[in-house]
């Protein structure tokens, strides 16, 4: 069972820490996406009536984007600022190949009904969320495929490690440091067992997330006499409802900010989400709006459907949701986590951190614990084997290298031009470049000495990174905090890469004095072997 | 969630752990020399507070935030206070439970704000 | 895995190593075939609304295959391992085959 706990574990960490590494900041995707665009940092402008950003959308999607399959328009939520809108290009013109490639959105300013063109083009926070199931630089569907098998995995470690942990009560609060290996295993028990209702959690939602792509055998079972898999969708997921072939016959497009006062109405007064219009401009129109997700537990978003040329309504989806689908919602929502308050979501990013230093923790103790057993062979002149040597180079390159790449994201954001073309891709270019120098560099030098230049570099860039804010932007800490003018979520997000930051180079100072430690024990034993070599572990 | 009603269930479990903690051998041995073990009425004693402090801390948080979402945010208060206890019980052996104290003597201060708030 | 001997002088043994990776196959294999069979014969024989059942055996499936992940590596043996998984798979496929063909089952 350890066995089985070891190589679920290992095999799978290193994508596992970038699921995390994404996952743990889409909590606060919003804010990063606020702090990315400083242009909207001075704005602290009156919600904008939702009849007004209504009908500003619809001009603007009219006159850009007439002949679209279908328009997305999403109303500025509570913590968003912009608004987005999005439309699907009509196949043919040049554009090939599905709905998801023919996906254009961009954002306007609810008030003016104007492209935020003065903005910075950023994917923001967007990115990391994405990051964290998407991947890129592939098709989504590999990338989900891949992550899901990743969980399986971790799922399976989860419940093997809790089994073969015999001693979970005992070593509850078990830490001891400056032990070399058995520290490594208390570090990661602690950050394992204390937040083991999240992680279980967290993985557990993570694949119903995913489910109906990598289990679709039960809707296609169920369903394949009652309509197939789009009747199933379509109960399940009303947003997608509505999408029939256009009859090619023009029609004008009744007022959509009466249907959306009417749909409040039938909600009560709750705010709306998003509304989706079908064939915009053709006589089968649909409108299909969604209710925002309360802050109950559950993901679930009713949907109301009306015909787009006479406004009637035609069906209405989720109001009375049957138990299963209050489970499914409610598993859903606490992957997302939208219902939860400021200190419920620092609880949750702190978990995710705690889940990054799991993995970390178990790819390092799995290092240590293997150059302890080569160690005989590796004095008598043997090299180090090839896993092992793997294992230590990756672990750098994961566990350091992962800061290095989200720093340098962030770096980008405010050094990158303005008007560079593709501005957006190239942050994440960057992301990745920064990623892969630091990996490779680790390849070459899977030592101490490149554990601590990553460390020390990834520290130097999160902790430059307010300083950073202070020489390019108008909302640097000395305004946000100490004249308190705010926003509030640029201040906050400087002062927590600011901590991170801080932690890093904690992290170097200690393997620094372990370095000196050493090279003073080697300097008063000329004789001593080459196991001292070692990256992490204490030789106490 | 306030402030104050996150304190108070942080305050709550961070108390209720070091009590589990000390009904330990391991644990209360750092206190009191080595090979001591608490006496059995003691240790259930200790236990019993413990798990008391537990659900307290849960009650407070569904209190405030509902059964569901209260108990997923009571979770995360039990995760964060175990969190302080291992750094308190590796860092501060000999001064844990003084520091337990004083969060024990704070409780009933953030009760009654916590009450106060949760009234008007 | 206890019953037998991993490792000789040179390293593990080749009995041992087939050993493992055998079991590793009936999890991963065997695993996925079994949360999918379940999911099919659950998606069809729960007793409520077609949705739902759909949802909730789905929801259930990923708890199922860790079950046999787990199964696999606690049996005494990889032989055993692949009987335990082998037994409850025919059964659901039966199972299965009933349901889809409506004969006896709904």
């Amino acid at each position: 069972m350890a066995w089985l706990h070891t190589w679920c574990g290992l095999l799978v960490c290193w994508v596992l820490l970038l699921v995390f590494a994404g996952g743990t900041a889409s909590y606060y995707k919003e804010e990063i996406s606020l702090w990315m665009m400083p242009e909207l940092h001075a704005t602290r402008s009156a919600p904008v009536p939702q009849a007004q950003a209504i009908e500003h959308a619809v001009a603007y999607l009219q006159q850009k984007a007439p002949r679209a399959e279908r328009w997305f328009i999403t109303l500025p939520a509570e913590r968003s600022v912009a608004m987005r809108v999005g439309w699907v290009a009509p196949a043919g013109d040049g554009n090939g190949g599905s709905a998801r490639s023919r996906f254009k959105s961009e954002r306007i300013d609810a008030a003016t009904g104007q492209p935020l063109a003065q903005v910075r083009d950023t994917r923001g926070g967007e990115f990391l969320y994405r990051l964290h199931f998407d991947l890129h630089y592939m098709p989504v569907q590999w990338a989900r495929w891949i992550v899901s098998i990743c969980a399986l995995f971790m799922l399976v470690a989860i419940i093997s490690g809790v089994i073969t942990h015999k001693r979970i009560f005992k070593d509850f609060f078990t830490f001891r440091p400056h032990k070399g290996q058995r520290s490594w295993l208390d570090a990661h028990n602690a950050t394992a067992v204390l937040a083991l209702p999240f992680h279980l959690m967290i993985t557990y939602t993570g694949l119903v997330t995913l489910m109906f792509m990598i289990m679709p055998w039960g809707v296609q079972s169920a369903y394949r006499d009652k309509g197939g898999e789009t009747a199933f969708f379509e109960t399940v997921f009303p947003g997608t409802a509505g999408r029939v072939k256009p009859a090619g016959v023009a029609a004008p497009l009744t007022a959509l900010a009466p249907l959306a006062a009417q749909a409040q109405q039938h909600w009560q007064g709750a705010p709306l989400a998003v509304l989706v219009v079908n064939n915009p401009g053709d006589v089968k129109a649909t409108v299909v709006i969604t209710r925002q997700k309360m802050s109950t537990l559950s993901s679930l978003q009713p949907g109301l459907m009306y015909q787009g040329v006479t406004g009637e309504r035609l069906a209405a989806y989720g109001d009375d949701p049957s138990a299963t689908a209050v489970t499914r919602g409610a598993l859903y929502g606490l992957h997302l986590a939208h219902f939860a308050d400021p200190w419920l979501r620092a609880l949750f990013f702190l978990c995710g951190l705690s889940g990054y230093l799991m993995v970390a923790s178990g790819a390092l103790l799995w290092a240590v614990k293997t150059r302890q057993k080569e160690a005989k062979a590796i004095a008598g002149g043997a090299r180090a084997s090839f896993g092992l040597r793997l294992v230590e180079a990756l672990n750098i390159g994961a566990i350091a290298g992962l800061p290095i790449a989200l720093a340098s994201y962030f770096w980008a954001n405010r050094l990158l031009p303005l008007e560079l073309h593709q501005r957006a891709q190239m942050e994440i270019n960057l992301f990745f470049a920064a990623w892969a120098v630091a990996a490779a560099l680790a390849q070459v030098r899977p030592d101490l000495r490149m554990w601590r230049l990553q460390l020390g570099l990834g520290a130097a860039l999160f902790i430059g990174l307010p300083l950073l804010n202070v020489f390019t932007t108008q909302s640097h800490l000395g305004v946000t905090l100490l004249l308190g003018r705010g926003p509030w979520p640029v201040a906050a997000f400087d002062l927590t890469v600011l901590a991170l930051g801080i932690a890093l180079a904690m992290a170097e100072r200690v393997l620094a004095r372990r370095q000196r430690k050493r090279q003073d024990g080697l300097q008063a034993a000329p004789a001593k072997s080459r196991v001292e070599r070692d990256p992490v572990e204490e030789t106490a | 969630m306030t402030a104050l009603g996150f304190l108070l269930a942080l305050g709550l479990a961070y108390c209720a752990w070091s009590a589990l903690a000390l009904a330990m051998d391991r644990h209360y041995a750092e206190l009191h020399g080595r090979g001591a073990e608490p006496a059995p009425p003691v240790r259930r004693r200790l236990r019993q507070l413990g798990v008391l402090g537990l659900v307290a801390s849960l009650a407070v948080t569904m209190r405030m935030q509902g059964w569901s979402v209260g108990m997923v945010a009571g979770l995360g208060v039990l995760t964060l206070s175990a969190l302080l206890q291992v750094l308190a019980l590796t860092y501060w052996p000999t001064r844990g439970p003084a520091l337990t104290r004083f969060v024990l003597f704070g409780l009933p201060v953030l009760l009654l704000l916590w009450a106060m708030e949760n009234l008007l | 895995m206890a019953s037998m001997k991993p490792i000789s002088s040179s390293g593990p043994t080749l009995h041992y190593r087939l050993a493992v990776f055998s079991r590793a196959l009936a999890a991963v294999g065997g695993g996925y075939v079994i949360s999918t069979l379940s999911t099919m014969v659950l998606a069809r024989l729960l007793p409520m609304a077609p949705a739902d059942a759909v949802m909730t055996a789905t929801m259930l499936s990923f708890a199922i295959f860790t079950c046999a992940v787990i199964w696999v590596f606690a049996a005494r043996s990889a032989a055993r391992s692949w009987l335990g998984l082998a037994l409850p798979a025919l059964l659901l496929a039966l199972l299965a085959w009933l349901t889809e063909t409506g004969s006896v089952l709904p």
